[in-house]
């Protein structure tokens, strides 16, 4: 059997898709396909709103303990960055250096806890929405969501770590329409991750 | 804001169900949310498949600990025992005997009781014998009706002595024609799922509201 298990922030969590967010889309899909064949294999949504890489890194452990086991080929894919490029009063929440050092240690535990590990990176914002966001003192911008891209897309190059960036798509789209809030993906740009990670996904879940 | 924590086994993840209970529930707290405006409440499923309350047990507190947020409530629900319930390669006795999982239980319910006085245990189901004893996807383990029928008066007897909520289902599902409901003799169906996803929404709607 196969697990995969899937960590991320509220874009994960399937906030604010009515069809349940991506996760749920790439699940629904593949019970229906693997049902049909006869094969067992899961995926579990582990996104959480708010985390960032600090967060994910207490619970990350704990959390895939309790799923993996011995017997299966577990895949585990974390998303990171997003809520990493917020700022708060200007300032951003997790330093570069940190963020760096946490995502780092963060891939060496995915290693030791499964067989195969898979980092996707953040959605951008649209900026007229999420600098300030809703009523808080936090916004985001793009030019700090592609740095953390660019930060992510090295660590993984040099831990030797599939990336998905989904940023690198969405700059050349109009990825506004894709946006609920700003911020989180409405069902259209749900379905947009969910397309782009089923077609990565298709040679590691191949029977 | 509130965090639904569901403890449970591959019946309360869902696994094949489209969707299952929890996730029809976590479906309209975002329906509610862009609908309404309403407070982001969240439902996080820390179920997996094969758990009995044994497993559970141990891991109850380091996700808790690493999820829980002082500014936001929360509200427990246990979605335990028919793995308790199972009997494993033909030994005797059941997977964790009924002593072990009331001690279990007990544990897990004051674990938390430190986060949340909000704790809700959600009853067993019946299986359709014919299918799972033994089970045509796991021929070493079955699951027998007069066995889940003692765990689910244990959850019973539990929940009023912690002063738990306790969500019945078994005795509801036996009355009717309850094979209708399963898929493969053990998991619910999408009408089991809705079937259970509608108790568990009666008994949390008043925790949610009750916070505005």
């Amino acid at each position: 059997m196969k697990k995969l298990l899937i960590f991320g922030d509220s874009v994960e969590y399937g906030a604010w898709d009515v069809k349940g967010g991506w996760i749920t889309r790439l699940r629904y899909q593949h019970d229906l396909e693997t049902t049909s064949r006869g094969e067992k294999y899961i995926i579990y949504n582990l996104g959480h709103s708010n985390e960032d890489v600090l967060a994910l890194k207490k619970r990350m452990t704990p959390e895939a303990k309790v799923r993996v086991s011995n017997k299966d080929q577990n895949i585990i894919m974390l998303k990171v960055g997003l809520n990493d490029s917020r700022r708060v009063d200007g300032k951003l929440v997790t330093s570069d250096a940190k963020f760096k050092t946490t995502l780092k240690s963060l891939i060496t535990e995915a290693k030791k806890l499964s067989d195969i590990v898979i980092i996707i990176g953040p959605t951008l914002a649209d900026e007229s929405r999420t600098n300030p966001f809703l009523h808080y003192q936090i916004s985001w911008n793009n030019q700090d969501i592609l740095a953390h891209d660019k930060i992510i897309a090295s660590i993984c190059k040099e831990l030797n770590v599939q990336y998905i960036s989904i940023a690198e798509d969405w700059v050349n789209e109009n990825y506004e329409l894709y946006l609920e809030d700003g911020l989180h993906p409405n069902s259209e740009g749900h379905k947009h991750i969910f397309e782009r990670i089923n077609e990565e996904l298709k040679p590691v879940l191949k029977p | 804001m509130t965090d639904i924590f569901v403890f449970g086994d591959s019946i309360s993840n869902g696994s094949w169900a489209d969707p299952g209970w929890a996730d029809r529930i976590k479906n309209d707290l975002v329906q509610n949310h862009i609908s309404n405006s309403a407070y982001l409440d969240t439902l996080i499923n820390i179920s997996a498949g094969g758990k009995n309350s044994s497993h559970i047990l141990k891991f109850i507190q380091p996700v808790l600990q690493a999820h829980t947020d002082e500014h936001v409530d929360s509200i427990v629900i246990f979605a335990v025992g028919i793995n308790d319930a199972a009997r494993i390669d033909g030994k005797e006795g059941n997977w964790v005997n009924k002593n072990e999982s009331i001690s279990n239980m007990k544990k897990m319910i004051e674990h938390a009781k430190q986060t949340t006085q909000h704790v809700l245990i959600l009853d067993v189901t019946p299986v359709d014998e014919s299918k799972t004893n033994p089970c045509s996807f796991a021929p070493d383990v079955s699951y027998k009706n007069s066995d889940i029928l003692e765990y689910s008066k244990l959850l019973r007897t539990i929940a009023k002595e912690t002063n738990c909520i306790f969500i019945p289902l078994f005795d509801e599902w036996k009355s009717r024609e309850y094979t209708n409901y399963l898929d493969d003799g053990l998991h619910p169906n999408r009408e089991g799922h809705r079937r259970i996803y509608e108790k568990v929404k009666a008994a949390i709607s008043p925790l949610l509201n009750s916070k505005g």
